[in-house]
């Protein structure tokens, strides 16, 4: 086989299978098109509200604007896990060694079962046909096979998209993905999105363009997380599957005096596990992109599932792991008859720590350690979307300005604290209560009449009391209005609208806007 | 600016209740000394929060967290406790039963709760009684705004504090936010103000000194 011999290089053939809108298809099944939220960004959709013109990365208005009588739900990660659970023991039975990448995608070593099938495509067959009858038909997949994990995950994105497996020959990657765009290396956690903006201003937008550099340059110019890109890019994936001997790696294990029956208090301890092993690497300068999950009750009913993490593992990032495959472990009815005994995390890949991953926090006072150990601590409680850090997103209206993002995602110490000017949005002071949803009101004029704002930018009347939430309050001062028309040339996102700012009676100053004829609140000033 | 209405500062396992609709603001600038020599800030089920007002207020983005307690959230409390100096809540959340059950621990952590109370209809004595402090803001005047002028620019207001524990109300006039350099002229002439760093967390000798978390 082409696969097993040909290729110089020591990178491994893998196999990526990706299910592109799974946090969809995990929420039961509803009548009206579905959209899921993450971060109040969509994440997946079902193909009714994509038909309408839902796409990933859409805010919720803009979706609801694509499609109104979608129902919205949140994402919801252990019934990802759980359902996909099946997925993974469908696949394991045929292909030992799998490994998770998240909920929806995992991969797995071609060597043995290229041999073993006697060929790729046949390994693609089985594992297809294992899925779909798992899944059923309807639910989209991708499968990709290519040199190393990058590639192949890059395979799996496109096989999605085409709806049907794509197999990149060996030392083929590069020619393979020339065209694509270099956001699908962020998309895959290759590469950050600043560094993405920054190769897009300087005109290098494809991966072939990037390719078609030369290393040392690219070193000396984006330093290690460049060549990482460059190394993906170029099809020279930066690690073999197994490099260093598993048994210098480092692994951990609790055992339960008590055999503990529920998954919280597990995972609690788990957290100890998780810091004290990241910190452990962190001291030679290592980071661990793969781990090995196993937990095992007093029956010796036993889970162990593999992970894998390009961008690393932090202390967060390995406890969602053993959240989410205990979770599906448990509440899979037939697989434990009893309490947990024993909780191992095992290391079982690591790469050079190149910067690309901070330290948790990073934090230097014993206040900030403090604060890193109550963090980890309340993601357990509340999940990774409970706990929220603020961050400078960027734009002109209140809601675009800053948002929360989980500190699972940013998990980093560098904040970038100013904003840039962004000429035409109101100036301090900013309003301090930012509806996330729309609220209605009303503006009228001295005759109860609703006040408008003309094409010419000017109010029809002046306003003289405003109705929010059903109560009526008087107006003692107003400004405004500031017409605002962003992205007039991208048909989904333009917006166009007047602002006004308001005093009333009670002293509280609030920002509203017209947009298509109707009233919104925008901010409070509290 | 505060410590006209605060002559002790912002003491550890204090309550204040801040109230009127510049309830937000007050408690921002109640915290904002502290988080920014090194306390951190735990603003729970505060989720229409908009973060530009900490820039405005000074208050350095990487010391703040957003959490969403959900239903558990006494044991979501107790573990923000553990973690965080200040915790700001909003009066909704923090009544009852709840309030009763943790008071011991937030004197226990010392940490310093902030409830946020702008809806001035739900005035209970629920959450009064609970708070050891009260901060009210009235005669509130936007400078810059005039009918169809202007825009708005600085607001004035009167804070009002009355306690369990003083005597007679005390008052100040402030501008909230304040204005860009506002702690510039505070961070020389207060001699507490030096040790600030110090008392929040790497002094653990000087134990008065602990239990201060002096904002002004």
């Amino acid at each position: 086989m082409a696969a097993s011999g040909g290729v110089s290089s020591s990178v491994p053939r893998v196999l990526t299978l990706w299910c592109p809108e799974w946090p969809a298809y995990v929420v039961p099944p509803v009548q009206e098109p579905l959209i899921v939220l993450d971060q109040h960004r969509v994440i997946a959709a079902c193909p009714r509200a994509r038909h309408a013109g839902v796409r990933t990365g859409d805010r919720r208005r803009t979706a609801l604007r694509a499609c109104p009588n979608a129902t919205v739900v949140p994402r919801d990660y252990s019934a990802e896990v759980q359902a996909f659970e099946r997925v993974v023991s469908a696949v394991a039975e045929i292909i030992p060694l799998v490994e998770l990448l998240e909920p929806g995608s995992l991969c797995l070593d071609m060597r043995g079962p290229t041999r073993y099938f006697g060929g790729e495509r046949f390994v693609v067959d089985h594992v297809r046909s294992v899925v779909e009858n798992q899944l059923g038909a309807e639910v989209p997949i991708g499968i990709g096979i290519a040199d190393g994990r990058a590639a192949s995950a890059i395979a799996a994105r496109r096989s999605g998209a085409v709806h049907r497996p794509v197999i990149v020959e060996p030392g083929r990657t590069a020619a393979a993905f020339t065209t694509m765009s270099l956001r699908w290396l962020h998309a895959i956690g290759e590469m950050s999105i600043e560094l993405v903006e920054l190769l897009d201003r300087l005109g290098i937008r494809a991966v072939g363009d990037l390719a078609a550099l030369n290393e040392r340059d690219v070193l000396t110019r984006f330093g290690l997380p460049g060549v990482r890109a460059y190394r993906v890019a170029t099809g020279a994936d930066e690690q073999p599957l197994s490099s260093v001997a598993p048994s210098q790696l480092p692994e951990r294990e609790r055992r339960f005096e008590e055999p503990v029956l529920s998954v919280t208090p597990v995972v609690f301890s788990a957290r100890e596990l998780a810091a004290e092993l990241v910190q452990e690497l962190a001291m030679e300068g290592l980071v661990c992109t793969r781990i090995t999950v196993a937990a095992e009750t007093e029956h010796s009913e036993r889970t162990e599932r593999h992970w894998y993490r390009s961008e690393g593992f932090t202390a967060a990032a390995m406890i969602d792991r053993v959240r989410w495959q205990l979770d599906a472990w448990i509440n899979e009815s037939s697989a434990v008859s009893a309490g947990v005994i024993v909780l191992r995390i095992s290391v079982t890949a690591v790469r050079p720590d190149d910067g690309v991953q901070q330290g948790f926090w990073g934090g230097a006072s014993e206040a900030d350690g403090r604060a890193a150990r109550a963090v980890a601590r309340l993601v357990t409680l509340c999940g990774p979307e409970g706990v929220r850090v603020p961050m400078p997103i960027g734009g002109r209206l209140p809601e675009d300005r800053y948002g929360w993002v989980s500190t699972t995602v940013v998990d980093t110490d560098h904040h970038v604290e100013a904003l840039a000017p962004w000429p035409g949005s109101v100036v301090r002071p900013a309003p301090v209560i930012v509806p996330t949803d729309e609220i209605m009101v009303e503006v009228l004029n001295d005759r109860g009449e609703s006040v408008g704002v003309s094409g010419r930018g000017e109010m029809t009347s002046d306003p003289v009391c405003v109705v929010i939430g059903g109560q009526s309050c008087r107006v003692v001062a107003w400004a405004g209005p500031w017409p605002l028309i962003e992205r007039w040339w991208d048909d989904r996102r333009r917006r166009r609208l007047a602002r006004l700012q308001v005093v009333l009676e009670d002293g509280s100053a609030h920002l509203l806007a017209v947009e298509r004829q109707r009233w919104h609140l925008m901010g409070t000033h509290s | 600016m505060y410590a006209e209405v605060l002559p002790a500062g912002l003491l550890r396992g204090q309550v204040v209740t801040c109230r009127g609709p510049a309830a937000y603001s007050i408690g921002l600038g109640l915290v904002a000394r502290a988080v920014a020599v090194g306390s951190w800030l735990a603003m729970v089920d505060l989720d229409q929060f908009s973060p530009e007002a900490l820039v405005e207020f000074d208050i350095p983005l990487h010391r703040v967290v957003g959490v969403s307690a959900g239903d558990d959230l006494a044991n979501v409390l107790s573990a923000v406790f553990d973690g965080f100096d200040a915790v700001m809540i909003p009066a909704s959340r923090y009544r009852g039963a709840l309030a009763r059950r943790i008071a011991q621990r937030i004197r226990a952590k010392g940490v310093a709760l902030v409830v946020i109370d702008d809806n001035s209809e739900i005035r209970v004595d629920d959450t009064a009684s609970l708070g050891d402090i009260e901060l009210a803001g009235t005669d509130i005047r936007w400078e810059g705004i005039g009918w169809g002028a202007g825009r708005l620019l600085a607001r004035y207001l009167t804070v009002t504090s009355t306690g369990r524990r003083s005597p007679r109300p005390l008052q100040s006039e402030m501008q909230l936010p304040p204005e860009n350099d506002v702690y510039g002229e505070w961070s020389h002439d207060d001699q507490t103000n030096g040790v600030v760093d110090e008392l929040i967390d790497r002094s653990p000798d000087s134990e008065e000194l602990r239990w201060r978390l002096r904002v002004v």
